[in-house]
């Protein structure tokens, strides 16, 4: 462990922080007591013993978007068909689509709401309450400062533009890039897994590293992804910046 | 040979293996579920297929005084299909080890029934989750009771007494102190249930002095011809014990029979070449080492390493 903690309670409860577009979402948590996700969209780490909501710039007041303000015990999970979840949306083109329901206690109201000053479009981020409560920018919550941060930093260093948590199929990639033919995804911490590239969707390719080769190899990682987007056609999203260095 | 290991993981950070809220807290099977299938995908990752499932998975399931946390298993049928079927999806076999109250040879009947109804208990959670006959529930013998004799002639009584479908899931361990594997094949002779062959456990408490090898290969043909057999393998601590007392530090000698952090591999390389040039019949070795999941991918790197011939035959 490369951080330490007070109080081992708080150490030890972990918090799974939402990104709630929808401010009927939210209004749902509140006085309904539950909130849901696709299971097919859900991240890697789906347990937790707190719910947090992150409130993008959909919601009014101002003051409380782009924060996390509000948090709230979990309770139970359920697995529920988004017909059982909505009955008035039956004839939804994903009626039948699985959804875990996470019931939830009374919102609280965090004493310090966390802003993200430097925005980055998350979906999903798991942490612990102590740095729930604790945390003076939603960035600080991240439980590792290892290698997937370096490799996000370095893609970006690299006039890319990273996209978190994207659906390959009915796989989760950790990271997508988009080329002029295509996506490049990037399964982080997955040398061997069940996905084959046979059955990825039309137009996208699968790399997976393993964080001791991130940690180790930093420039060979970039190098192979490098390839990859050369392969597909070039990098489609680039941002303004220095020249690259990948090559 | 499938390696597997026990309920906590320790190569990731965040991945508790159950809801260990407290009662007044209100802790539920489907949280515990919500981490199972969390730690699944993390065990796919590392291309583990064996683990051993928290005892306490349910919180309070079975607890007398709390019944409402006894429908629990009903309240999450779907929950446990789901996770069941994950685990399928992976090859990843799952057992259970319930705690130490659990004890068949109790002379206690309140116990013994609390007992009996922990692993009925154990037993719905696995057909829950759709397991086949391979997510076994392993089991001590129990006390001694001041009579060794009949306290093995009451854990068959007790075993007599479970369900046919409990019955088929109940596996017996020998231990280090009280039942020896001798105790754990005499009642087997009796009652048919499999024994699991602990390495550790046999080399501390082996008064017939059975060479390790006759021991895994006696252990074996107890089991049926369809299920596949497990094991356990530990290696004994050898550091320093430090012993937190009120009037400070104390250090003590290791106990042999306590586990290490991290398995000796030259012993288990040993027995496990042994076992596969003797041609035993295969089987799941579960590692019981403090560091957990990190002591089983080390152990697989070191069998690469030191026994390439061996580790064609890892899983």
């Amino acid at each position: 462990m490369d951080f330490a903690y007070s109080d081992p309670y708080l150490q030890r409860r972990t918090v799974l922080v939402a990104v709630v577009n929808q401010p009927d979402d939210l209004r749902r948590a509140a006085s309904d007591g539950w909130y849901r996700i696709p299971q097919r969209r859900a991240p890697r780490r789906v347990g937790a013993d707190f719910l947090a909501f992150y409130q993008t710039g959909a919601f009014q007041p101002k003051e409380e978007s782009h924060t996390i303000t509000w948090f709230a015990p979990v309770q139970r999970y359920r697995l529920l068909t988004r017909a059982e979840l909505l009955p008035d949306e039956t004839d939804h083109p994903r009626a039948q689509d699985y959804y875990f329901r996470i019931d939830i206690g009374p919102l609280k109201r965090l004493d310090q709401p966390i802003p993200a000053a430097t925005f980055r479009r998350v979906t999903f981020i798991h942490t612990t309450l102590d740095r729930l409560l604790h945390a003076q920018d939603v960035t600080e919550l991240r439980r590792v400062d290892g290698p997937f941060d370096a490799l996000w930093q370095a893609l970006r260093d690299n006039r890319l533009r990273p996209l978190p948590n994207r659906l390959v199929g009915d796989w989760p990639a950790d990271i997508a890039l988009r080329a002029r033919n295509g996506y490049l995804g990037i399964r982080y911490g997955e040398e061997a897994d069940s996905v084959r590239d046979a059955s990825l969707p039309d137009r996208w390719r699968l790399l997976r590293l393993v964080p001791e080769q991130i940690a180790g190899d930093l420039p060979g990682c970039l190098r192979r992804i490098a390839a990859e987007l050369i392969d597909m056609g070039g990098a489609l999203d680039t941002v303004a910046g220095p020249a690259p260095k990948i090559g | 040979m499938r390696l597997g290991f026990a309920v906590k993981v320790l190569g990731a950070p965040g991945l508790p293996s159950h809801d260990s809220r407290r009662w007044q807290n209100q802790p539920h099977l489907s949280v515990s579920l919500a981490y199972l299938r969390d730690i699944f995908l993390y065990l796919e990752s590392r291309s583990i297929h064996f683990y051993r499932l928290a005892g306490q998975l349910a919180p309070y399931l079975t607890h007398p005084e709390l019944p409402a946390f006894h429908r629990q298993l009903d309240e999450c049928a779907t929950e446990l299909a789901a996770v069941g079927d994950l685990a399928r999806q992976q090859r990843l076999r799952l057992t259970l080890h319930p705690g130490f109250f659990v004890q068949l040879n109790s002379p206690e009947p309140t116990l013994l029934a609390r007992s009996t109804a922990e692993l009925e208990s154990s037993a719905a959670l696995l057909d829950g989750m759709g397991i086949g006959p391979e997510g076994v529930i392993v089991v001590h013998v129990g006390g001694v009771h001041d009579n060794r004799e009949a306290g093995r002639a009451r854990f068959v009584r007790g075993w007599e007494q479970l369900p046919t479908n409990v019955q088929a899931r109940v596996v017996l361990e020998h231990d280090d102190r009280r039942y020896s594997l001798s105790d754990a094949l005499w009642i087997h002779r009796r009652t048919g249930v499999p024994v699991v062959f602990d390495s550790l456990h046999h080399r501390c408490l082996n008064p017939e002095q059975i060479p390790s090898i006759d021991g895994l290969r006696l252990a074996l043909s107890t089991w049926p011809r369809d299920v596949r057999p497990k094991i356990h393998i530990s290696s004994p601590r050898t550091e320093i014990r430090y012993l937190r007392r009120p009037d400070g530090v104390r250090m003590q000698a290791p106990l042999l029979n306590q586990h290490s952090d991290f398995l000796d591999p030259f012993p288990i390389i040993d027995l496990l070449s042994q076992a596969l040039s003797l041609s035993l019949r295969p089987f799941d070795i579960l590692l019981e080492a403090k560091a957990k999941d990190v002591a089983l991918l080390r152990l697989r790197s070191q069998i690469e390493r030191y026994a390439p011939a061996l580790f064609l035959h890892i899983g």
